[in-house]
């Protein structure tokens, strides 16, 4: 899968989880729900319009993009599994944490 | 305020708060040379540890301390590998490094150190300056202008800190989104608390510290192995590097500004004040046909202006609780912790403590550039660390951070979603700045907007101050997007 429609699926998941969070915080009182509401609706509008440049971006992949960027870039990951080796260590870390140091540590 | 000048000077040079900054300089060094490792992510690191001291005054001299000096050592590995030790040294990579391939790598560092202390000292003295003017206007604020000000500071770090506007609303949105979950104290309703009673207390910002920054940086340094550029050698100029700063301490004190405003405008990091410094250089000065092939003056913009911002940062940081970039709002989220009320306090009850970052700031400088000029042949072997040996220790104290925030095993949990999410976040350009601070302005802002309405109705929306706050708030959104979408639109028209 390419990085352009890669990032429809990520901007797709932000979307689904403050629509979902808009669902929940509409039956509470307005005291604990205004800003959820208030700053979630933008969100939801700001996320549809991102959807949309992001479909753009995937029909025109491949154009350069020649904007500054202020963030220093990711650095793209070589061979086959790209970063899937470390994120394994990661995820094998934290297995061994739940499955044998809680066990071990837990009175 | 002289008492209270004082009273912060005699705090930090107190033995113990003397230690801890010697400390944080010492770790805000070793991550600057560290290339892969930043800023943001250590400053996460140590909340934790942060979290559990009681006295204000050592948590001050060490944050501040470590996050003052982290763009003085990432000199080293931007000027002998060119690769930036930081996100603020990136421009001293232009002239930094031709003059270390032309044999003048001791002049390019011994300049730069000399440049970030002076830029460093002009950052805390713009801080001190600005105390008398900023009492006043921040003691006439009451809670609607507070409340536009947390608005005005997530939408504008969602908007600058970044190339793509829209994604930073969205990243500085869901922070304040992530920072309602938990038992709401008003209405006493559980919000996004499914049943499941460790969300009661909130997600703990140094999960999300930890796993928005830390990770993703691990994963990115664990993929430079064998992608670390060869070494330059040291070479000489050591003494006339510092006579350059000299020379040009105009340029220094121009670029300096520069930083000060960058630092000041929420959004706009270090690493947007070395660029600006850098082509203001390129711009203004004469003989400008050696930029970019080795030009000490190169050097000497960026990292004048790179340490100077932190000054311009503690401005809206201290005076009114709106941090300028991601370390500010993670020191901000450690001195909250420990009782330090940034704002109105800050400036009255606690001005002792604002002096106490003031001098923090002037000395943490002097420090890291003795450090750094004395052991500059010792420190540049250092830079070339390979991965494996990094990558590991890191790994442990980011897992052990993360369970020290509330002992519990959702913390690894949680730690593992929110790198996922960094991770993402990193790869398809999103700013991760912004989460984090919609994440440490959330609460306040929603306090203000409760307070706002219970105090005035509505009427607060009639405020003449909140109207100029609400103008410049949506001035600040719809020029930024509007100068990107006009450079989207002729881009093409240009490249046909």
């Amino acid at each position: 899968m390419s990085r352009a429609k890669e990032q429809i699926f990520f901007t797709s998941f932000i979307w689904l989880v403050m629509l979902a969070a808009l669902f929940i915080a509409k039956d509470w009182p307005v005291r604990a729900s205004i800003i959820i509401l208030l700053l979630g609706s933008i969100d939801v509008v700001l996320a549809l319009i991102q959807l949309r440049l992001d479909f753009i971006a995937a029909r025109a992949e491949g154009a350069k993009i020649l904007r500054p960027t202020f963030e220093v870039q990711a650095i793209e990951h070589q061979g086959r599994w790209g970063s899937l080796e470390i994120w394994a260590w990661l995820w094998g870390l934290f297995f061994a944490i739940h499955l044998i140091g809680f066990l071990v540590a837990l009175p | 305020m002289l008492e209270a000048a004082l009273e912060g000077l005699t705090g930090v040079l107190q033995p113990e708060a003397f230690m801890f900054m010697c400390l944080g300089v010492g770790i805000g060094s070793l991550v600057g040379f560290l290339p892969g490792i930043g800023g943001p992510s250590t400053l996460a690191l140590m909340l934790p540890f942060v979290m559990t001291m009681k006295d204000p005054l050592l948590v001050i001299a060490l944050l501040v301390g470590m996050d003052a000096v982290g763009n003085t050592a990432s000199a080293f590995t931007s000027i002998l590998i060119s690769v930036p030790g930081s996100t603020g040294s990136q421009a001293t990579i232009l002239d930094g490094h031709p003059m270390a391939k032309n044999g003048e790598g001791a002049r390019a560092l011994s300049a730069s150190f000399v440049a970030s202390l002076l830029g460093g000292i002009f950052g805390a003295l713009v801080l001190f300056a600005s105390l008398p003017v900023l009492r006043p206007l921040v003691l006439s604020f009451s809670s609607p202008e507070f409340f536009i000000l947390t608005l005005w500071g997530v939408s504008m770090v969602g908007i600058l800190s970044g190339n793509a506007p829209i994604k930073g609303l969205l990243a500085g949105i869901l922070g304040v989104l992530i920072s309602t979950v938990g038992l709401d104290a008003k209405s006493g309703i559980e919000r996004f608390s499914f049943n499941v009673a460790y969300f009661w207390e909130g997600i703990d910002l140094v999960l999300v510290a930890l796993g928005i920054f830390a990770i993703p940086e691990v994963i990115d340094l664990a993929g430079r192995k064998g992608a670390i550029a060869k070494a330059e050698a040291f070479g000489s100029g050591y003494v006339q590097g510092i006579k350059d700063v000299f020379i040009h301490w105009w340029l220094l004190i121009r670029t300096s500004i520069i930083g000060v405003w960058v630092g000041f405008l929420p959004g706009l990091g270090s690493s947007v004040a070395d660029w600006f410094a850098y082509a203001h250089a390129v711009q203004t000065e004469k003989n400008r046909e050696n930029f970019g092939k080795g030009d000490v003056r190169g050097v000497i913009a960026s990292e004048g202006s790179n340490n100077a911002k932190e000054g311009g940062d503690y401005i809206p940081t201290l005076a009114f609780g709106i941090p300028g970039g991601t370390s500010s709002a993670l020191v901000l989220t450690a001195f909250i912790a420990v009782g330090i009320k940034p704002g109105p306090d800050m400036l009255t009850s606690q001005l002792n403590l604002t002096f106490a970052v003031i001098w923090t700031l002037v000395i943490a400088n002097i420090i890291a550039a003795a450090i750094c000029m004395i052991f500059a042949k010792p420190i540049a072997k250092i830079c070339f660390m390979p991965f494996y040996v990094i990558v590991p220790p890191v790994v442990a104290f980011v897992f052990i951070g993360a369970f020290a925030a509330n002992f519990h095993a959702y913390d690894l949990t949680g730690l593992m979603i929110f790198s996922s999410l960094g991770f993402f976040m990193r790869r398809y350009g999103w700013p991760r700045a912004p989460l984090v601070l919609g994440m440490v302005l959330g609460d306040k802002m929603e306090l203000y907007l409760w307070l706002s309405y219970t105090r005035y109705g509505f009427d607060w929306l009639a405020r003449p101050t909140v109207i100029i706050l609400i103008l410049l708030l949506i001035a600040s959104i719809v020029y930024p997007i509007f100068t990107a979408r006009k450079r989207h639109v002729e881009t093409p028209l240009s490249e046909a």
